[in-house]
């Protein structure tokens, strides 16, 4: 009887929290090295019906994002969005099994703002393909999850994605509503509804100069403009510390040597990552208690039977106490849109990532993805180098 | 019970699974628009079938609405009815390249003749807005999403740039799904 009412507690909690994949540490200390190749492979199996689905195809979708692999990467964030979409909001048998165990046993839907960049990013990749309505599709679902928050905290570059796919679709009205919604919650740069063009409110040399870029655009009649949605850094699987904005780095983007201007940070994961813990610390507290409680409660029980094993139990109980810290670490660390005037050949632009400080860090020549609507060029990049693929076993 | 179980289903019988936009959806409002069109005066009133190109459905929704799907089956149907042709505008620049490669490979006899291409008079061109709806906060088990659909098409006039025809369809499903699951 002892023993039974021992496996009936410890058992199932050893089944459920020995399930893991370690491949996925792999794919993302691959993709950070620049081995997108190799992550791809890393990831290529993904066990179906999956507690972490949804987390491993949110980083495989990014890594094929980075290779270039569009329609790859929309079937993989496409697949995730559907799987959040049909998940009850309670699963009896998990919530209980994580009372039990812990957080981890939890089917991972990932943060609210995890869920709206999954749009965003697939926007982009559809902004790459030039299939300028499907990223307006993009568009409506990012409003939608940014127009339900429930006290989560609103994501500026994704009003400023769905504000840009639906200029692009002509539907203006409603993208100026984005426009104005991204410029309330940044204070560093004021973005004009109208036509999303983005201006510093700084008065340091940077800001004047890209000024003077637009100035000199606007009299010479430049009406071409580059739009480049740029990523630097890495989310941080710990993320404590407060971000400054006027801290961000950036990137300056010149054509032909001709400087066109600059980034500026419209979201920062780590910290959107903190603001929604923060909202769900009094949750997150009741249920950690609760399950202290119950655990305490298995343990006293066996105990009372068996003294060894009850100790046993206890420690066994307690040794799978652990925080969930599954989320999407392939995100990067600042997302930035730069929207600069540019010339109406425009081939391939050269992006020099800096410090806040003015340092350079690095460069890039992007010649893919610029993909064209009119008088505007789409493009994204990350800093992040390709490293020449080692063959992959197929 | 615990085995995988394939059978073939009757297409005219498939089940909504849920309150999206669906395969019988697509079936449905592809045979209407194509009855209404093959009807309708502006091909009816023509001695010869007069010669259309698609410009496709604008998805105006959330759902990733597959519109070229609708507009294929819609250029099928037709073209059964031989009351109207069609350019292959989505095959352009393979038509082109074919044509290229026969004036310089084809023997003369098979080769196809360049700039003889007919040119269409009228366009085919349509939206599709989606509208959702779902139940606000409250005590529930169970949550409704309302989903409503409009299609609209347009034939154009390609001479006048005036909108021949034009046509609706509308229809709303509603879904109650349970918030706790197994």
């Amino acid at each position: 009887m002892r023993k039974r009412l021992f496996l009936f507690a410890i058992l199932p909690a050893l089944l459920i929290a020995g399930c893991s994949t370690p491949s996925i540490e792999k794919a993302r200390t691959n993709f950070y090295a620049g081995r997108y190749a190799e992550a791809n492979e890393n990831l290529k199996e993904l066990p179906s019906g999956d507690k972490d689905e949804i987390l491993y195809l949110s980083e495989r979708g990014m890594i094929r994002h980075a290779l270039r692999l569009y329609d790859e990467s929309n079937k993989d964030w496409r697949k995730a969005t559907e799987i959040n979409e049909r998940l009850p909001d309670y699963s009896v048998t998990k919530t209980t099994a994580s009372l039990v165990v812990n957080d981890r046993v939890l089917t991972y839907r990932g943060m609210p703002f995890e869920r709206t960049f999954i749009y965003t990013f697939l926007a982009k990749n559809y902004l790459a393909q030039s299939d300028w309505d499907y990223a307006a599709i993009c568009a409506r679902n990012i409003i939608t999850h940014l127009d339900n928050l429930n006290g989560f905290p609103d994501i500026s570059y994704s009003r400023y994605m769905a504000g840009f796919c639906l200029e692009l679709i002509n539907d203006r009205g409603n993208a100026a509503i984005q426009y104005k919604a991204a410029g309330k919650a940044i204070q560093s740069v004021s973005i004009a509804p109208d036509s999303g063009q983005i201006k510093s409110t700084l008065s340091n040399a940077c800001a004047a100069a890209h000024s003077n870029v637009l100035a000199r655009a606007a009299d010479a009649r430049e009406v071409y403009e580059l739009v480049c949605f740029i990523g630097i850094g890495k989310m941080p699987k710990w993320c404590l510390p407060e971000y400054e904005f006027d801290m961000a780095p950036y990137a300056e983007l010149y054509c032909d040597d001709k400087y066109l201007g600059q980034s500026y940070p419209f979201a920062n994961t780590a910290e959107l990552m903190n603001d929604s813990k923060k909202r769900l610390a009094v949750i997150q507290a009741v249920k950690d208690t609760s399950r202290i409680v119950i655990k305490e409660v298995i343990s006293e029980t066996v105990e009372s039977q068996n003294d060894a094993l009850g100790g046993i139990t206890r420690l066994i109980l307690f040794s799978l106490e652990q925080p969930d810290t599954r989320c999407w670490e392939t995100l990067p660390l600042w997302l930035e849109v730069a929207r600069v005037p540019c010339p109406a050949s425009l081939k391939s632009y050269k992006v020099v990532f800096k410090t806040s400080g003015g340092v350079a860090l690095k460069s890039k020549i992007i010649a893919t993805p610029i993909s064209r609507r009119g008088n505007i060029f789409v493009s994204f990049c990350r800093d992040l180098e390709e490293q020449p693929s080692k063959a992959v076993a197929p | 019970m615990f085995r995988i179980k394939v059978s073939d289903t009757d297409v005219n019988k498939m089940p909504e699974m849920d309150a999206r936009y669906g395969p019988q959806d697509l079936r449905r409002l592809s045979d209407e628009i194509s009855t209404e069109i093959a009807n309708c005066s502006i091909l009816t009133n023509q001695p010869t079938s007069p010669i259309m190109i698609i410009y496709g459905v604008q998805p105006r929704t959330e759902t990733f609405v597959d519109t070229q799907a609708l507009t294929d089956r819609i250029k099928t149907t037709l073209t059964k009815t031989g009351r109207v042709q069609f350019v292959n505008e989505a095959r352009r620049d393979q038509l082109m390249k074919e044509q290229g490669f026969q004036a310089q490979s084809a023997t003369d006899d098979t080769r196809t003749a360049i700039g003889k291409q007919l040119g269409a008079r009228y366009m085919l061109t349509g939206a599709i807005v989606e509208m959702r709806k779902t139940t606000g906060a409250q005590v529930r088990v169970s949550k409704t999403e309302l989903m409503y659909y409009q299609l609209t098409m347009d034939i154009t006039d390609l001479e006048t740039g005036i909108v021949a025809w034009s046509t609706e369809k509308e229809f709303a499903r509603e879904m109650r799904q349970p918030l706790i699951g197994w």
